[in-house]
C-alpha cells in the first residue's frame, strides 16, 4: 500500500502526510529531505550489507572450485 | 498551533510523524525507496521556492525573465501534459468531461516510485511543474485551446 506522504507545491510548500498538511520553509525542506535520504540510504546500505553477508556464508559452504 | 515534522528512523522503519506540540497529529511508514522519493521531491520543490524568491540576478543565467509571466515555461509544460492527459485518460469525450476526470485523478493522485503507466506519467508531469493545478472550468479551458490551437507544442529550441 502507497506511503501516504507527498510534497506539494502551489506557491507555498507543503508536507502532506496522511490528509495532515504541515508548512515548510526551504530550509525545513532541504533538513527533512537530508534525514529522508540519510535513512533511507542508511536502510539501503543495510540490505546490501546482507546480500553480501549471505553471499559470503554461501560461498564458504559451497565454494566455487575449478573454471 | 505550528505543526513541526519529525523523520523516524530506528535502523529498521523509517517514518514520518507530524506534530504540534507533544501530539503526534500523523504518522506515516515509508519504505527506503520512497523515503528517498519524498526526499528529491522536497529537493526539488525547496529548489524552486529558493529560485522564486532570489533575485533575478542570481537565477540560472541561461534562461532571462524578459518580463510577463515568470512561470510561463512552467505553465506551458503544465498545459501540455493538462491535454496530453486529457487524450489519455478520456479521450474522445467533451473537454468539460475530460477537466472533471483530470482533476479529481490529480486531487488523489500520489507519486509512486518507477511509475510506468501512461496515465500516472502524465499525472505526474502535471505535479512536476509545480504550479498549483487548476480547477475544472479551467482545465476544460485549456483543453479547448488546444483544440483550437493544434500546433500549441513548444518548437525545438523555444
Amino acid at each position: 500500500m502507497p506511503a501516504d506522504v507527498s510534497v506539494t507545491d502551489d506557491g507555498e510548500l507543503f508536507l502532506e502526510i496522511e490528509r495532515q498538511r504541515v508548512s515548510l520553509s526551504p530550509s525545513q525542506g532541504f533538513t527533512l529531505a537530508q534525514a529522508l535520504i540519510r535513512a533511507s540510504t542508511r536502510a539501503i546500505i543495510v540490505d546490501e550489507t546482507d546480500r553480501v553477508a549471505v553471499l559470503n556464508t554461501v560461498q564458504t559452504a559451497y565454494p566455487v572450485t575449478g573454471g | 498551533m505550528t505543526s513541526r515534522v519529525i523523520v523516524a528512523d530506528d535502523g529498521h522503519d523509517i517514518s514520518v510523524v507530524t506534530y504540534a506540540g507533544a501530539d503526534a497529529l500523523a504518522r506515516a511508514c515509508l519504505d527506503p525507496l520512497a523515503a528517498l522519493h519524498v526526499g528529491a521531491d522536497l529537493i526539488q520543490a525547496a529548489q524552486r521556492h529558493l529560485t522564486r524568491a532570489a533575485p533575478p540576478d542570481l537565477r540560472s543565467v541561461g534562461a532571462p525573465i524578459r518580463g510577463g509571466d515568470p512561470h510561463a515555461r512552467r505553465r506551458r509544460e503544465r498545459d501540455a501534459a493538462l491535454r496530453e492527459a486529457a487524450q489519455v485518460l478520456a479521450p474522445g469525450q467533451p473537454p468539460e468531461v475530460q477537466a472533471r476526470i483530470i482533476v479529481g485523478r490529480l486531487s488523489r493522485y500520489r507519486r509512486m516510485p518507477d511509475e510506468t503507466a501512461a496515465d500516472r506519467i502524465v499525472l505526474d508531469r502535471i505535479k512536476a511543474s509545480g504550479l498549483e493545478p487548476p480547477g475544472v472550468d479551467r482545465t476544460a479551458k485549456i483543453i479547448r485551446a488546444g483544440e483550437q490551437k493544434p500546433d500549441w507544442l513548444p518548437m525545438d529550441g523555444d
